[in-house]
């Protein structure tokens, strides 16, 4: 009998002893888990994009190359070209990628062809996780080899 | 198979194509027609000319044409060519008078050539009733050319050199603007009257053009080091869209009519390699 009993305290210590780890376990969770409020940051970006033709496709038209200036990295685009130019664009820079869409228009002819228009967030991780802003840009491609420089002006917060 | 099985097959086979047809030319006009074509060589994913043809019975349409509106397929590169290197302007009274002092390009860069045909119209002496005029069919070379860009449209400029019996040279404008979904563009040309002091009227009969024709060349450099060059055509996209490459053509006449023709131009096998 009095093993019995001695077992069963034990048991119910052993019991008490894991529920307040456990508890103990998810109140540390939840304080690491908590959200931190973190004060958004605005900055104004200026961007000086290099890109060469990766292929075409019909009318779209998809690029690669490298970006300096505020946000300095790597940059992929996927152009339509029509009478409008439309499209998205990635930049991926040390602290996490933005990827933005293009609106814009081509404003002229010839073997040198500039274009221009408006570039939106719309997406982003790592420090751009929650990234919004808008930009202007303008470019010039050379029609012959499709490389092209674009610069683009803008604020971004994140 | 049973001979009843044999009709309601047939019956449904006719069915199917009647259907077809219907659909591929909903809003056409009988007295229009338009064809559309890439060479038997193109490949998906390459360049390539394109060749368009519209045919118009004077019978049925005896009103001049005023305005031809092609639409193109959303997914055929025509802006990511490499057509269209260098641009012609001409002044605005050559389109006005339509008929021009020059021959072959009228002075522009060759490096402006996007496409080449040929073109049939009726010359009506006498008047605009053609059944009271005197009716001499002329022939005539064309040529379309980059001009600047305005207004948010590539600017075109059509010059058709007249062979025979004739042999005058006609400047007409033109663009590629926007157009509504599923197409990519519009290339337009403008077909204004002859002025009127010869008493003839011109009416386009029948026009056919292949953009990016492969016998453009284009120069580069200058002087003793210019060397000449094909420019990149048409591109078509990789992976062919539902149901082919569709166009549309819309004409403005002078008696205010807007006939419309549509046609699919098969697609082309894939690249290897």
């Amino acid at each position: 009998m009095t093993g019995h009993l001695a077992v069963r305290r034990a048991t119910a210590w052993t019991a008490c002893i894991a529920a307040v780890v456990s508890l103990l376990t998810v109140a540390a969770g939840s304080a690491t888990a908590a959200p931190v409020a973190q004060a958004s940051r605005t900055i104004n970006v200026t961007e000086r994009a290099s890109l060469h033709l990766v292929k075409k496709s019909g009318s779209t038209i998809y690029q690669a190359g490298t970006a300096t200036g505020t946000l300095p990295g790597t940059v992929t685009t996927r152009f339509k070209v029509t009478t409008k130019v439309t499209g998205s664009l990635k930049i991926v820079t040390r602290g996490g990628t933005l990827t933005m869409s293009v609106n814009g228009r081509p404003r002229s002819m010839g073997t040198t062809a500039r274009f221009g228009g408006t570039m939106r967030v719309t997406g982003g991780t790592g420090r751009y996780a929650r990234a919004r802003g808008t930009a202007r840009f303008e470019g010039v491609v050379n029609r012959r080899t499709w490389a092209a420089t674009v610069t683009a002006r803008g604020r971004l917060t994140y | 198979m049973t001979l009843r099985g044999t009709v309601l097959a047939a019956l449904a086979a006719m069915i199917a194509a009647g259907v077809g047809a219907a659909a591929a030319g909903a809003a056409s006009d009988p007295g229009v027609r338009l064809t559309a074509a890439f060479p038997r060589d193109a490949r998906l994913g390459a360049e390539t000319p394109v060749a368009v043809g519209l045919k118009i019975a004077p019978r049925h349409l005896p009103a001049p044409v005023e305005e031809l509106r092609l639409r193109f397929p959303d997914t055929l590169g025509i802006a990511t060519s490499g057509l269209g290197a260098a641009t012609c302007s001409r002044p605005a009274a050559d389109f006005e008078k339509v008929m021009i002092a020059a021959v072959r390009l009228a002075g522009c860069s060759p490096n402006a050539v996007m496409g080449r045909g040929t073109a049939r119209a009726e010359v009506r002496l006498g008047g605009h009733d053609r059944a009271s005029s005197l009716v001499i069919p002329e022939l005539a070379n064309v040529t379309m050319l980059a001009a600047p860009f305005r207004a948010d449209r590539f600017g075109l400029l059509f010059l058709a050199n007249g062979q025979r019996p004739f042999g005058v040279t006609l400047a007409f404008a033109g663009e590629i603007g926007p157009a509504p979904r599923p197409f990519g563009g519009s290339l337009v040309m403008r077909v204004p009257p002859v002025p009127n002091q010869f008493d003839a009227v011109v009416a386009l009969t029948q026009i056919a053009f292949e953009i990016g024709a492969r016998d453009i060349r284009y120069r580069r450099g200058s002087g003793a080091r210019a060397s000449w060059y094909r420019p990149e055509g048409i591109v078509l996209p990789r992976r062919c869209p539902r149901a082919g490459f569709r166009f549309e053509l819309e004409l403005r006449l002078a008696d205010g009519r807007r006939p419309r023709a549509s046609a699919v131009a098969p697609c082309p096998r894939p690249a290897t390699g």
